[in-house]
């Protein structure tokens, strides 16, 4: 039904260098699981949703205001990993045409996100303390990713553009 | 490294989309490397000569920098 490129040959390396990467036709079902995420998550700071509640999950919770509860319901779990996955195909869905060119741009742009996201949070451990903290670094583990969509995005729009004047 | 592709790929009359589709890479590459953004590799080089019909030397060359 779907394929995953997970290519370990060497043949046209160089010029395709595209491992590890889903097909271009995934991008939309990740945007979609992603938007689903983030609607379930913003709806639910009104709603309340408890989404595939398990009563009785742990019968030897004891009941304390960070440790683990009685009974559990999965909607944060279900929100976290829709908001991951959708960022995550999102991220490594190929191009149309995928090439050197691309992957260069790819892995440029990967290592800049690392650079600007652990910038971000030395800023953070330095200006942000108790329970805002632990919300930051939560935060966090999505940043690298939307970071890299981003800068990604922006370089392959740059290099679409047409210049019009002749060398 | 300079490059003569955009005075090749007029002179051939070819659009950056139609030369990217013949050698088998995005409009973007052809893009980057004519605006000099973007140093292609041996083997994309000598594709992109051989669409011309030319040596490499012949479309890309060394600066004083390089």
């Amino acid at each position: 039904m779907c394929k995953v490129y997970f290519t370990f040959r060497l043949i046209n390396f160089t010029l395709m260098r595209s491992r590890f990467l889903l097909p271009h036709g995934w991008r939309i079902t990740g945007v979609i699981l992603f938007l689903m995420g983030l609607a379930f998550s913003i709806a639910d700071q009104w709603l309340n949703v408890q989404f595939l509640t398990w009563h009785n999950l742990r019968p030897f919770a004891t009941q304390t205001l960070t440790g683990p509860s009685l009974d559990e319901n999965f909607a944060d779990e279900i929100k976290m990993l829709l908001i991951l996955f959708g960022l995550l195909i999102v991220a490594f869905t190929k191009e149309q045409i995928e090439d050197e060119f691309i992957a260069q741009q790819r892995l440029d742009s990967l290592q800049w996100a690392m650079y600007v996201n652990y910038a971000v949070f030395a800023v953070c451990i330095l200006s942000v303390y108790g329970i805002d903290f632990f919300s930051v670094t939560i935060f966090n583990v999505f940043t690298p990713l939307i970071i890299f969509i981003i800068r990604f995005r922006w370089i392959m729009h740059r290099a679409s553009k047409k210049q019009l004047q002749v060398a | 490294m300079k490059n003569t592709l955009r005075i090749e790929r007029a002179i051939k009359n070819i659009t950056q989309g139609e030369l990217a589709e013949i050698i088998g890479v995005s409009r973007q590459t052809i893009n980057s490397i004519e605006s000099n953004k973007y140093v292609p590799s041996t083997i994309l080089a000598l594709k992109i000569a051989r669409v011309f019909d030319k040596p490499v030397e012949d479309i890309f060359a060394l600066e004083d920098t390089d």
